[in-house]
């Protein structure tokens, strides 16, 4: 069904729109020919391309976002744990880390080590983290550029069009058709903030980034730490606990993305971003019937009681999907509210999009081939 | 003001794809940062002696503290050891017996003979071990 | 003296990212003002000297740091721990005192000395700031001057912990609370797991 405010109407139209997108992607996915070495290489990369690029043609041809949105970033988190895992089974023989990585700070750096050591980083100068600073794969430089610079252009846009991680969490959350547990408490959404604030300081106490070491959920999809005594076997149980709970078990039972909303402190972090960005969502009230389906459709609790989208909006674009009026909108900072509103959603959709085939998208790729060869 | 929103807003995709393509000049700014250097907690710290001799190498990290200002009682110094080596090693004002070859790496007390439970790992370049101080 | 307001002033940040969590948690959770947030950090502090005064006390007695033994740290861990799990969902009254009867003045002043305890039990700790300050007032020539050494420590950390209370200001008071009353949480259980591992088993 064709969202009859943001679809353009046409096939072509849509597909002169999503020119550009098909130039970016396959400018950005080739990393300089460097791709097309082989066949498989060569019809990996196809595939990579026709897949964002039909994403994105759907996303304006029926007008809506976070559906198509929503396929494309479940596919790429999935798909980059695949090649991130093979890859680790490839030069290490296994998905675990041991001493000697962490040692040799040979340790990809994730955005979400970002909230931990800008503390350290401004007091003593240091980066509280076993990686590299220039060099493999997610060195810490190149990782924290991304995160910043990619925060300025989106605000909390990440999250929801960056986040290698949010995927799962996204994909957990949309498998059951109707929430078991309606009502959430949206006073969980400060839950993130809480983490942000203690991890930050307790990593700084310690010198060690305290989430990666203790909770996060997500290296049970990436890398975690070799069992090898009480300690480790307890930070497995922790990190598969959290997993299961956060990233599967409740987002099943309330469709929301419970361990973005309310535990990720990089949420948290990226969502004072959102003060920077040109781009938001936001409610138009001449239009706003007051019928609540924003609050009930936004899977990050992001809209308070008075239908406005609050500081933690990740843009997903769910809300103005689900707005029976069309009252929600992406809108441009500066702008007048209400007009050139499919303008200001394809002006945003251009830059998200973007993070989402570059930074991910080489994963992606990467794991296409895999299958094929 | 509308159409300097409208202009900024239609460069971000522009600036989005800079940040990838231009990826490497960007490293090499980052790089020249103040905090850019992994905490020597972590690192293993610089190296400040090396002991020579015709086929080993021994270079000794200087001794780091956990903690972001305070010398801890929690701290280390860290060994690259590289070849075949067996004798006595200055450690701040503690002395061990270090014996190590491409197989293993013992280090021990030198006053009681008793071998030290130490963090180590062999590398590529050799053994990397950590002395608890 | 002079050694130990250094020490406290070259540490302080060392123990804002230690106790700041603590003390951001009470304030957010439980105030309404700027003033009462200070009043809220008046009192934390408040318990934190008595326990640098007791420990500068047996510092200079055992002449040296026995007292850390593992034990002991892993108690008081655990002790603040619990009152930080607790602080999210007790309410804590203004310091303002109202009611004559003595039942009142008890239910008044009860929760009046929990912040004060949790200063206490949170600032005996093994941690690097206590454990410099420590080593100076341990070759103190007297039980005051290790006392005078530690209270200039004191002020010298606390330094730090002067802008806290400027979070209360921040507009979306219902946000604060709910943030204060999550971080108390999980300050507890990381301070409760801490001291549960610190113990000698």
């Amino acid at each position: 069904m064709k969202n009859k405010l943001y679809s353009t109407g046409s096939i072509w139209k849509s597909i002169l729109l999503t020119l550009p997108m098909l130039f970016i992607s396959m400018l950005m996915l080739s990393r300089g020919g460097a791709v097309l070495t082989s066949q498989a290489e060569s019809l990996a990369y196809l595939i990579t391309v026709l897949f964002y690029c039909s994403m994105f043609f759907m996303m304006l041809y029926k007008g809506a976002t976070d559906k198509w949105r929503a396929i494309a970033f479940i596919v790429s988190a999935v798909l980059f744990s695949v090649s991130f895992m093979h890859n680790l089974v490839d030069l290490r023989g296994s998905v675990t880390y041991s001493d000697e990585e962490t040692m040799m700070c040979e340790i990809p750096f994730c955005h979400i080590v970002t909230t931990m050591v800008l503390i350290p980083a401004a007091i003593k100068q240091t980066i509280i983290f076993p990686g590299s600073i220039m060099s493999g794969f997610a060195s810490i430089s190149s990782m924290l550029i991304i995160v910043f610079g990619s925060s300025v252009i989106l605000g909390r846009g990440f999250c929801s069009w960056g986040c290698f991680y949010g995927g799962w969490d996204d994909g957990f959350s949309r498998t059951a058709r109707k929430p078991f547990i309606k009502a959430v408490n949206s006073a969980y959404r400060w839950f993130a903030f809480a983490m942000l604030i203690v991890m930050a300081l307790w990593s700084a106490a310690t010198i060690m980034p305290q989430y990666c070491n203790w909770l996060c959920p997500f290296k049970l999809v990436t890398e975690r730490d070799a069992i090898v005594d009480i300690e480790s076997l307890m930070k497995n149980i922790v990190m598969f606990s959290l997993f299961v709970a956060l990233v599967v078990v409740l987002p099943v039972l309330t469709k929301k993305r419970i361990q973005c909303a309310t535990f990720c402190p990089m949420g948290a972090f990226e969502s004072l971003f959102n003060k920077l960005s040109l781009f938001q969502v936001k409610n138009n009230e001449s239009k706003c019937i007051g019928c609540g389906k924003c609050q009930k459709a936004c899977p990050l609790l992001a809209i308070g009681k008075d239908n406005k989208p609050l500081i933690n909006c990740a843009k997903c674009g769910k809300c103005v999907d689900e707005c029976p009026t069309g009252a929600m909108q992406f809108h441009i900072k500066g702008t007048p509210m209400g007009s050139k509103i499919t303008t200001a959603r394809l002006l945003f959709l251009y830059p998200a999009y973007t993070l989402m085939v570059t930074l991910i998208g080489g994963s992606v790729l990467e794991a296409i081939r895999l299958g094929l060869s | 003001m509308k159409y300097i929103s409208y202009t900024f807003a239609s460069l971000m995709t522009l600036a989005m794809m800079l940040i990838f393509i231009n990826m490497g000049c960007w490293m090499q700014m980052a790089s020249a940062l103040p905090f850019m250097k992994v905490d020597p907690w972590i690192s293993g710290g610089e190296v400040t002696d090396s002991i020579v001799g015709d086929n080993y190498r021994i270079r000794i990290h200087e001794a780091v503290y956990q903690g972001l200002f305070v010398e801890d009682r929690n701290g280390y110094i860290q060994l690259d050891v590289n070849g075949c080596y067996e004798g006595e090693v200055e450690l701040g004002s503690s002395s061990y017996l270090l014996n190590a070859d491409e197989e293993q790496l013992v280090l021990s007390d030198s006053e009681s003979g008793a071998a030290m439970d130490v963090k180590k790992c062999h590398t590529s370049g050799g053994w990397v071990v950590r002395v608890g101080i | 003296m002079i050694e130990g307001l250094l020490i406290g002033l070259s540490v302080g940040a060392s123990c804002l990212a230690s106790c700041g969590p603590l003390v951001i948690s009470v304030i957010m959770k439980n105030t309404p003002t700027t003033f009462g947030a200070y009043a809220y950090l008046g009192k934390f502090l408040s318990g934190r000297l008595l326990a640098y005064i007791i420990i500068a006390f047996m510092v200079s007695m055992a002449h040296g740091t026995e007292w850390q033994t593992r034990n002991f740290v892993g108690a008081t861990n655990l002790i603040a721990g619990l009152m930080m799990i607790a602080n999210a969902f007790i309410k804590l009254p203004s310091y303002c005192v109202k009611g004559r009867s003595f039942k009142s003045l008890v239910r008044q002043y009860a929760p009046q000395v929990y912040v004060p305890t949790l200063g206490f039990f949170s600032a005996i700790n093994a941690c690097p700031p206590i454990i410099a300050a420590a080593s100076s007032a341990a070759v103190a020539e007297s039980a005051v001057e290790a006392i005078m050494t530690f209270i200039m420590f004191f002020i010298g950390s606390s330094v730090y912990m002067l802008p806290l209370p400027l979070i209360s200001a921040a507009r979306d008071k219902e946000a604060l609370q709910s943030i204060g009353k999550f971080a108390s949480v999980i300050v507890g259980i990381v301070m409760v797991a801490k001291g549960l591992l610190g113990f000698d088993y």
